[in-house]
């Protein structure tokens, strides 16, 4: 069994990184031909993994981003759900915060970011809540949309049962818009690991964005490939542990649409 | 188990009409259609599309107001979806909810009703064992054909016992097999709890093989513009019902009424 295990984690690095692997090669290979500073070979950046990847530089870098990531995405995600499916349900609420909503959503989160900051100051807290708030509008959209819509048989059938507001809600009018809101997660995701990057970058001293902008302006060039590719890797690993997740959660969901 | 003693319930309606506002006018659906259906009695209700069948029983359901007249349901005015009504819609495959299974599915009229749990696993694996679907209970409803569909929402309308069954054009979307096999389901079930049965339909011959009764609706604003009593014996068969003389004869009646 474990040699079994072993052949397919093995077929499954053949079948999707034999591509990047290559080019990482071919990197190494013309690095004499490139010649530029700003592009390190990768046995450079291999050789600054192993002086900057300390204790201390994990908990000031890496974790510390993966909390602003992780608590901002979880706050924004649950927070968007729960004020799409209520603007999403219900037209008065629509009417009176939709245009406000609306006005925040389209400020860019990057030029949120000094008000947060002027609001909250420097540190974790701000992140936090600079992630939520990016993470906040695109799930409420796509929840709101996904719940105003609703099937209108589905609708219809939860008024002959006669189930009161929050029962339709919540045991019919969410899981009938559990595609809709999980495409918008997933979305949400990247658009979370982006504004990490950004809110560690401005001001604070800790996080992976920090790290890379650090290394940049002190021409640790290696050290910034280094930040740049742990964020890509982090990216990569994070979709991949929302698909598992989404499909254990939702199994009837994906096999009703025949997606795997 | 006791066989539970079960009544129709008499369905009275009394000028009872229906207009959109448009813009310019409001545009009468139907007017001043006065009804009495027996407790027990299987009336269908024929009209070409567009007439405002399936308007007209979602107003005798409660899930329409009318804008002028009333329905009675027992000698009570009907405001809102009678516990003691259930309704087939035509569309199944919208109206299952496909996060659940089969049985959890038929179950739904009892959430939040204060039901013991066990009590409605008997009624929903009895109801189940009716329409031959006992082996599908742990099944999803995308997992099932059409027809199969069909009979999950004809179960789930009848776990609850109703006194009154409506049906809006109920075997429209599945094949000429299955929707013989399924008026036959349908006919025997109805009869088992006595419930009384409003069916709307286009189809003259299904309407002419299940009814006691039969009218037909035409006309802008729509009236009910024939009634015919059927009076073929019972209990009725697919290949001796339909080749009846009489059978014929109100056949051709009923598609005359629907010209006119």
């Amino acid at each position: 069994m474990a040699n079994n295990g072993m052949k397919r984690i093995f077929g499954f690095i053949l079948q999707r990184l034999w591509f990047p692997l290559l080019i990482i090669f071919i990197w190494q290979l013309i690095q004499n031909k490139l010649d530029n500073p700003f592009f390190p070979p990768p046995s450079k950046i291999w050789e600054s993994v192993q002086y900057v990847v300390t204790p201390e530089w994990v908990t000031n870098s890496l974790t510390s981003s993966l909390i602003t990531l992780l608590g901002g995405y979880f706050v924004g995600s649950v927070l968007g759900i729960f004020a799409g499916a209520i603007l999403g349900s219900d037209a008065i609420a629509r009417t009176i915060f939709l245009p406000i909503t609306n006005f925040i959503r389209c400020i860019p989160s990057v030029a949120k970011a000094p008000v947060i900051l002027a609001l909250l100051g420097i540190g974790l807290t701000t992140r936090i809540v600079t992630v939520a708030i990016a993470v906040f509008f695109p799930v409420l959209l796509i929840t709101l949309r996904a719940i105003a819509n609703t099937d209108k048989w589905i609708v219809e059938y939860s008024n002959l049962l006669g189930f009161n507001y929050w029962r339709a809600l919540l045991q019919v009018r969410l899981p009938a818009a559990t595609g809709e809101i999980l495409t918008g997660l997933q979305a949400a995701l990247q658009t979370a690991t982006l504004v990490m990057v950004v809110s560690e970058m401005i001001g604070s001293g800790t996080g992976l964005g920090a790290f890379v902008m650090r290394s940049q302006s002190t021409f640790m060039i290696a050290d910034m490939w280094l930040g740049i590719l742990i964020l890509g890797v982090l990216g990569v690993l994070l979709n991949g542990a929302f698909h598992l997740i989404e499909k254990r959660v939702f199994p009837w969901y994906f096999a009703s649409q025949g997606m795997k | 188990m006791t066989k539970i003693e079960n009544s129709g319930s008499e369905v009275n309606t009394l000028d009872l009409g229906i207009s959109f506002v448009t813009k310019e006018v409001p545009r009468e659906i139907f007017k001043d259609i006065q009804v009495k259906v027996l407790p027990g009695e299987f009336v269908s209700i024929c009209g070409l599309s567009g007439v405002g069948k399936s308007t007209f029983i979602r107003v005798l359901a409660g899930l329409i107001r009318p804008t002028s007249g009333a329905v009675y349901l027992d000698g009570e005015l009907v405001t809102t979806p009678s516990k003691s009504m259930s309704f087939v819609s035509q569309d199944y495959s919208r109206s299952l909810f496909p996060w659940l299974t089969v049985s959890k599915n038929v179950a739904l009229p009892f959430r939040g009703k204060g039901i013991a749990k066990k009590e409605i696993q008997i009624r929903v694996t009895k109801v189940l064992a009716e329409v031959g679907l006992s082996d599908f209970s742990d099944s999803y409803p995308w997992q099932l054909s059409g027809g199969m569909q069909q009979r999950v929402a004809i179960a789930r309308a009848l776990v609850t016992r109703p006194r009154l069954l409506l049906l809006d054009e109920p075997f429209a979307s599945v094949d000429a097999h299955t929707r013989f096999e399924l008026e036959d389901l349908v006919l025997n079930l109805v009869n088992e709890i006595n419930a009384t049965t409003i069916m709307v339909t286009h189809d003259i011959d299904e309407a002419t093989y299940m009814s006691d009764r039969v009218f037909v609706m035409s006309g802008l604003p729509a009236r009910f513009t024939t009634e015919i009593d059927v009076k073929l014996p019972k209990p009725r068969s697919q290949s001796i019902t339909r080749s009846e003389p009489e059978f014929l004869s109100i056949r051709d009646e009923l598609y005359r009424g629907m010209r006119r």
